[in-house]
């Protein structure tokens, strides 16, 4: 049963939500755990154990990291030993994916990077430890955020655990962000996904300039709108169940500035790499050189967050050679751009950097690059497939391209400022709305 | 103000539809759904299926969904073109081209061996006839471009009757069904016109035939595929003589079974099946139609398919014993019992995606055909 799937919305959050809301305070978390872990029962089994396994480990070793505090070697170790576990946990299965042999089970990179992430500041003295290890395995696998986190740190989390009193607006807005981020997934992502392999499916004789800038800008909307989907779904079951997410994806299509949209994308992967990479390294103290370096590493290590492929080490290093450019000249040429020409300028390098991201070779990917700028021989400007396939799904691009700016957002915080009751009236018909839309999808 | 509302609405419609679904569910459903508590990958699958079947109003979703997908643009659904009035099924020839070489070379071979009139006709699709209702900018497989291929590959071996040309130049009529791939009775009086000519006969005029309607409307295969409603209904009609003096028996054989007509359009074939079976009462494997009343008229095997079926009524006008045989509905011992010994004309008559995609045309090689035609 995924997030997105009517048994979910039907069956099992009604389910969850009554059982959580009749479980007196002190249980909450534990019953919160085992829903959890009934979740993920329904996805995998093995996903489960695997998930299990690898949170009692990561529990154990917290254990003398906490008691033997920082410097310690043995805590040192118990560190280390998390780290090089949880790494290796996602790098082995997302390679066994890759070769076909098993379905990468869901979470492996939420539940592997959070429970590191709280090892890590446990060992920084930043945190006190989980009360217990129904705590901590229901911050590390908390089914809302599965999928793709966001990753949260155990200090927020646990101040929510302690004071969990959902009020109905956060139970609206949590529908509001689940609805939201349903739409996105089952409406546009899936769709789009649709679009893009048909346009990949052309003939490469027959692909044209127009038809790859489409397959790649379909590929930078599916991204978008499944990642950032499933953020939405996440917060909206959290925020229903009192659980307040932050927010992972911040109009990252909108940004004026590479270094713009890469700390609008998945913000608490970025935070995480910042944090437990970047800031380790020293880099804004270092120089030009290093802070190079460390930029680079940075954005490729982000890339491989996405996947263990070589491409998409390569869009992290592609993204990473405009950061460092935009860093190195940001006063002296950058920010005298005018701001239009900065976001055509960070959505045209954006759509070239999905070229790597959504290409299974090298070779596929410089063959997309050059067939962009039309440098393949023989390659035309458009044809009747690409013309076909742009006029038979024109309202799903439009659609994209609107939702993907925050119009909608800002004109309904004007609206809620000016008029809060109409927009109160006019949320509830949009979420109907969605609603009955998604239904249209899933049914 | 506190924003409530969307949490009071939801938080008694969610739980109201599922209350809803469980209610609408079938005892035997909700045992399976429990059986499969234990196993919670399982019971996932149930209940995505249980919920599937008993949503409320599911139909008006799914209508809904193909409605959003019309308006953005999209037109084909699967292999089904959605086109101004009505569907058209796209041609997807087969990746394995042996199929048509095998089908082209069997027919020829067999051909060779005999000593008759051969005449193949290959009937195009709907969407390459009437192209200008296909969706802007679609492109579709090129069947002209293979019709004239094939036509230029069998030159000299047999006659090929070619009425891609007269369907085309006719296309703004109702030559195909909106809801079936086969042709209207007018669709079908076209290609006669080309095919009595070839075969030596002179074509009768729209003025020997009235029209007659069958009552009521008709949903075809494509319609129930689609399944989505908004697509008118076709109206069948057929062109019946009015000046023959003929009369005629048609005899369907089907394995051991026998049904016979005395009339080439047996209208109750159509009350009690689809309305298309008042065409000589439908498609069976084998069907022989005998004319009384025809003085030393020659006689007429035709190997085909459904979708070339309808042709025969009209070409019965000029045979006094037609016999029509659909391989892909018969046996190997059914085929080979079949005799081409005696027929004055043999026709191979079939839609070109029976050509493309079924080795059924291929297995004249199993007819016997030790005889000269």
């Amino acid at each position: 049963m995924h997030i997105y799937s009517l048994s979910f919305l039907f069956l099992f959050l009604p389910a969850s939500a009554v059982l959580y809301y009749l479980t007196p305070a002190r249980g909450k978390t534990i019953a919160l755990f085992f829903i959890s872990l009934y979740f993920m029962a329904t996805l995998s089994l093995v996903g489960l154990g695997i998930m299990l396994g690898s949170v009692a480990v990561d529990y154990l070793l917290s254990k003398p990291v906490y008691f033997y505090g920082k410097g310690d070697r043995r805590a040192k170790a118990a560190l280390y030993a998390c780290a090089v576990k949880n790494i290796l946990l996602f790098t082995v299965l997302s390679s066994i994916s890759q070769l076909g042999l098993m379905q990468m089970p869901v979470g492996v990179l939420v539940y592997a990077f959070t429970a590191l992430g709280y090892v890590s500041d446990l060992y920084n003295g930043e945190i006190d430890p989980a009360r217990n290890f129904w705590e901590f395995g229901l911050f590390c696998c908390f089914f809302g955020k599965l999928y793709i986190g966001p990753i949260v740190s155990f200090s927020s989390f646990s101040k929510q655990l302690a004071a969990r009193r959902p009020s109905m607006s956060q139970i609206s807005q949590g529908v509001s962000w689940l609805l939201h981020g349903l739409a996105k997934q089952l409406i546009l992502a899936d769709s789009i996904l649709v679009l893009a392999k048909q346009f990949k499916d052309i003939p490469y004789l027959e692909k044209t300039v127009l038809s790859v800038w489409l397959l790649i800008a379909c590929y930078v909307f599916y991204a978008y709108y499944s990642l950032s989907g499933y953020s939405d779904m996440a917060r909206g079951t959290g925020a229903i169940l009192g659980i307040d997410l932050p927010e992972n994806f911040h109009y990252p299509l909108q940004a004026d500035s590479v270094t713009d949209f890469f700390s609008r994308f998945n913000i608490s992967a970025n935070r995480f790499v910042r944090k437990y990479v970047y800031s380790a390294l020293g880099a804004q103290d270092n120089g030009r050189l290093p802070t190079t370096l460390n930029i680079m590493l940075i954005t490729m290590l982000m890339g491989l967050w996405y996947g263990i492929g070589l491409n998409y080490l390569v869009w992290g290093a592609f993204l990473g050679v405009f950061i460092v450019l935009e860093t190195l000249f940001e006063e002296s040429f950058f920010r005298r751009i005018r701001p239009f020409f900065r976001h055509v300028y960070t959505f045209v390098v954006v759509i070239l950097s999905f070229a790597w991201y959504s290409s299974r070779s090298i070779s596929q990917a410089l063959f997309y690059l050059q067939a962009m700028f039309g440098l393949r021989a023989h390659i035309s400007l458009v044809n009747n497939q690409c013309l076909y396939l742009l006029h038979s799904n024109w309202l799903l691009l439009l659609a994209c391209a609107l939702f993907c700016t925050n119009f909608f957002s800002v004109a309904f915080k004007r609206l809620q400022l000016k008029s809060p009751l109409f927009s109160q009236i006019l949320s509830l018909l949009e979420n109907l709305i969605i609603l009955v839309l998604i239904l249209a999808f899933l049914l | 103000m506190k924003k409530r509302l969307t949490a009071w609405v939801f938080i008694i419609l969610l739980p109201l539809i599922s209350v809803s679904i469980l209610l609408s569910a079938q005892a035997d459903d909700l045992y399976a759904l429990a059986q499969s508590l234990p196993f919670p990958e399982e019971t996932a699958a149930v209940s995505e299926d249980l919920i599937r079947d008993c949503f409320p109003n599911a139909q008006r979703f799914r209508d809904l969904y193909i409605e959003l997908k019309v308006t953005g643009g999209a037109r084909l659904f699967g292999d089904l073109i959605l086109v101004e009035n009505g569907l058209i099924e796209k041609l997807t020839p087969s990746s394995d081209t042996m199929i048509r070489r095998q089908n082209t070379n069997a027919i020829l071979s067999f051909v060779e061996e005999g000593d008759t009139s051969a005449y193949l006709m290959l009937l195009p699709t709907a969407g390459a006839v009437c192209q200008d209702r296909l969706p802007q900018y679609m492109s579709i497989y090129n069947e002209k471009e293979y019709l004239e291929s094939i036509g230029r590959q069998v030159s000299g071996r047999l006659n090929y009757v070619d009425v891609y040309l007269p369907l085309l130049y006719a296309n703004e009529q109702y030559l195909y069904l909106r809801t079936d791939p086969r042709l209207t009775s007018l669709g079908q009086y076209t290609v006669y016109q080309t095919l009595a000519s070839r075969l030596g006969f002179s074509p009768r005029g729209m003025g020997q035939f009235s029209l007659c309607r069958v009552p009521g409307e008709y949903y075809g295969p494509l319609y129930d595929r689609w399944g989505y409603g908004g697509i008118k209904g076709d109206v069948v009609t057929y062109y019946k003589s009015v000046s023959s003096g003929r009369f005629y028996t048609v005899t369907h054989r089907d394995g051991d079974q026998t049904q016979v007509y005395h009339t080439l359009f047996p209208t109750q074939a159509a009350v009690e099946g689809d309305l298309t079976a008042v065409i000589l009462g439908g498609s069976s494997p084998m069907i022989e139609i005998t004319a009384q009343g025809a003085d030393s008229a020659p006689s007429l095997l035709m190997l085909g398919d459904e979708k070339t079926l309808g042709v025969l009524p009209f070409l019965a006008q000029h045979y006094q014993r037609i016999t029509f045989c659909d391989f892909s509905l018969m046996t190997d011992e059914e085929i080979a019992s079949v005799s081409a010994d005696g027929y004055d004309h043999l026709l191979f008559a079939y839609s070109l995606d029976t050509y493309l995609n079924s080795a059924a045309p291929a297995k004249i090689a199993l007819l016997d055909n030790s005889a000269d035609l």
